[in-house]
């Protein structure tokens, strides 16, 4: 009985090309124009992502070298202490290292343009838009991070970074980078003092490798993947919709009164109408995610995780057509159907982020994350960008957990009598 | 065979159905007659387990079926007043979908599908989807997918509302058809009386819930052996004229529909001069009168005080 339903489901939903056009079309059409209206924003191709950046140093670190020697042999380490850590401090400058290990490196030439700006312009560069950060190096910067390093002396200082909202991905390069070259700085310091000054430069280099490499060893996300998935993920809802108002009208065309009368129980109805709509939202998916691969290259380093991720969204789809379809019976309409349609998929659209991340508070986006499109989406990414089945539990934990309250949901209300009783 | 035994039904306060007791035995048609409202539907649906009943029973074989209406279903036919198809689909797999629900596969499907097609007379339409075909053609699907599973007891709701003469003709031919061929029985309802007394054996009368008549076509009119009806045509209408008619007390009904006058007299009154006479004084213009003997609709009329179709 199963199978002639989806037949008849998939007949009746091919016949009808207003719902092929939202179920297939729609995301289609959006997926292209999205994906290459937002390529310049989301591209993760390499030579999309350039940063620009400007120095700012309002010292001299020359100057501050020579201070710190000073200091140096004013204090009252050993002689051999002193010449090592004079020699060492010379090779650890830190805006020297900043400039030559981290934005001078050949392997981030690509990603970063650098300018060096005087102080007196900051305020200028400052209200530039074409910079995505600014790394502004205080004065006496070198002078305090060496005396705290080496002879534990001197304040805490810090560089200070403006970054350009605008350029949320650039900037976000350059504070991560930054970030990861203070740590190892410290890192590195902290280690060659207590090897007696012979300072793991290389560890440092690594490092900041490491730092970029992150972005690199995770296949970037493109704006047509981004859309690929968050459309799909958006237009997989309505096939929950569609059934629910489908399983309606069959009880309002005296269709469903048939099934009755041919002693076919509620809740193989009920089954029928979970699994049919389970498979249409398969179909969908793998129609969808198709075409995104034949046209789009938009394709999945692991099969496996892939398919369970689609099977736990279809099952969560599966559930809201089983609710719907109560909820319609119930009300002796079509309403419940239409508000999911109208509303609240919209709704789920722009808080799971099929859109975007449009939504800065951590609250709507935890909330997002729990919505099936949300779960399913943040899924797919991770699979899409390498990483391993166990790192997506939560979201498939997220998928299930809703899938089994919508169904009980579901079950309970599900009239249990058949026919115009119902 | 079956029996349908002091049957109610309620809804919140209204009360569709009363005390209604119906037998059906093999091989004949019965007619169920009434306006619309008058609880035909809900009678049909009770009988098919569709909806619970307030009170009463329903009978197969001296067996209630309330508790197991998987019992009636198998050997029941339902035609619903509604067109239940898909309209997207073609006559074909609309076919092919309810016979598999009824757990018919291969070539007893195939061959299924082949003789209903042709009953219905939809072979060269087969292949079209519903939503083109014509009020009639719909109608004979309908009825053609209650066919499938070739129940001993048909009940047909309706089954001619809303379609053309022609349409009309082939399935009452159609009905009379499945009765005499394959000895099925028939419960048939309907406000046209003309289709009732066509097809029944015997006839139930129902208004406002309650069955008012029963019994063959001959008893029931016999109702009004008594009586004789008169039919008056006026040029225009007429309150006046028919006020003064129905101030006559040997007139035993009076109702008027537009230019139209129906009169029930006692057979051994002749009153058409004191009904010329009241036309002359009300002004009103004779056009035809005509005594006539006494139909399905003198009886409704008679009982209820109502035309069927008011």
């Amino acid at each position: 009985m199963i199978i002639q339903f989806i037949k008849k489901q998939l007949l009746l939903m091919i016949r009808n090309p207003q719902i092929l056009l939202i179920l297939l079309g729609m995301p289609l059409i959006l997926i292209t124009i999205l994906g290459f209206a937002l390529g310049g924003v989301m591209n993760g191709e390499e030579v999309r992502l350039k940063a620009k950046i400007a120095i700012v140093e309002k010292g001299d670190s020359g100057e501050e070298l020579s201070l710190f020697l000073k200091e140096l042999e004013a204090s009252g380490l050993p002689k051999e202490s002193k010449a090592a850590i004079a020699e060492a401090a010379e090779r650890l400058l830190p805006s020297e290292l900043l400039r030559d290990q981290v934005l001078e490196n050949q392997e981030l030439k690509k990603y970063l343009s650098v300018q060096e700006i005087e102080p007196g312009s900051l305020e200028k560069v400052k209200k530039d838009d074409s910079y995505s950060a600014i790394i502004e190096i205080p004065e006496g910067f070198t002078e305090q991070v060496l005396s705290s390093i080496f002879l534990d002396e001197g304040k805490r200082t810090e560089l200070r970074l403006y970054r350009n909202e605008g350029e949320e991905l650039a900037s976000n390069l350059v504070r991560d980078l930054l970030t990861g070259f203070q740590e190892q700085y410290s890192l590195g310091s902290v280690m060659g003092r207590s090897n007696g000054a012979n300072f793991p430069i290389s560890a440092i280099s690594q490092e900041v490798k490491g730092g970029i490499s992150h972005v690199e060893e995770r296949t970037p996300l493109t704006s047509t993947t981004y859309y690929a998935v968050g459309m799909s993920v958006m237009f997989v809802l309505y096939i929950a919709s569609n059934m629910g108002s489908f399983a309606y009208r069959e009880k309002e065309d005296h269709v469903f009164d048939r099934m009755v009368l041919a002693d076919v129980s509620i809740w193989k109805y009920f089954i029928a109408i979970l699994l049919t709509t389970i498979i249409l939202a398969l179909l969908q998916l793998g129609i969808l995610f198709g075409i995104c691969a034949l046209f789009y290259g938009v394709t999945w380093p692991d099969l496996t995780s892939f398919l369970i991720v689609t099977l736990a969204l279809c099952l969560a789809v599966g559930s809201i057509g089983a609710l719907l379809t109560s909820l319609n019976y119930r009300a002796h309409s079509e309403a419940f159907s239409n508000i999911f349609s109208t509303v609240i998929i919209t709704v789920f659209a722009f808080i799971g982020g099929s859109f975007g991340g449009m939504f800065s508070s951590d609250f709507i986006q935890e909330i997002g994350s729990l919505t099936p499109n949300g779960a399913g989406m943040q899924a797919y990414f991770k699979i899409f960008q390498g990483y391993p089945l166990s790192s997506i539990t939560t979201e498939l934990w997220s998928l299930a957990i809703f899938s089994v309250i919508a169904l009980v949901i579901a079950a309970v209300l599900f009239p249990k009598k058949g026919g115009g009783a119902i | 065979m079956l029996e349908v035994v002091s049957l109610s039904k309620d809804f919140k306060k209204h009360k569709a159905v009363e005390g209604v007791n119906i037998f059906l035995e093999k091989g004949e048609t019965v007619g169920l007659l009434g306006p619309n409202g008058a609880g035909k539907s809900t009678i049909i649906s009770m009988i098919s387990s569709l909806i619970s009943p307030s009170e009463g029973d329903v009978r197969l074989h001296n067996d209630s079926i309330l508790k197991h209406p998987q019992m009636l279903r198998k050997v029941l036919g339902v035609v619903p007043q509604e067109i239940a198809l898909y309209n997207d689909l073609t006559a074909r797999e609309n076919l092919e979908f309810f016979g598999k629900i009824h757990r018919l596969r291969g070539k007893a499907l195939k061959d299924k599908i082949a003789d209903i097609l042709d009953q219905i007379g939809l072979k060269e339409r087969q292949n079209d989807v519903v939503k083109t075909f014509s009020g009639g053609m719909k109608r004979r699907l309908n009825i053609g997918v209650a066919l499938l599973h070739d129940p001993e007891i048909l009940i047909m709701d309706e089954p001619t509302v809303g379609i053309d003469p022609q349409s009309r003709n082939y399935i009452l031919e159609q009905v009379k058809r499945l009765n005499r061929e394959k000895n099925m029985t028939i419960l048939y309802t309907s406000h046209y009386m003309e289709e009732v007394e066509f097809l029944c054996d015997r006839i139930y009368i129902m208004d406002k819930g309650h069955i008012i008549a029963s019994g063959t076509k001959d008893e029931i009119k016999s109702i009004l052996s008594a009586e004789s009806t008169i039919l008056i045509k006026l040029e225009r209408s007429s309150d006046a004229f028919v006020d003064r008619l129905k101030e006559i007390a040997y007139l035993k009904t009076v109702t008027s529909q537009d230019k139209e006058v129906t009169v029930v007299v006692p057979k051994e009154v002749h009153p058409f001069n004191q009904i010329f006479q009241i036309a002359d004084e009300t002004g009103a213009t004779i056009v035809t009168i005509d005594r006539k003997t006494a139909t399905l609709e003198d009886v409704f009329l008679h009982l209820t005080g109502r035309a069927l179709r008011d």
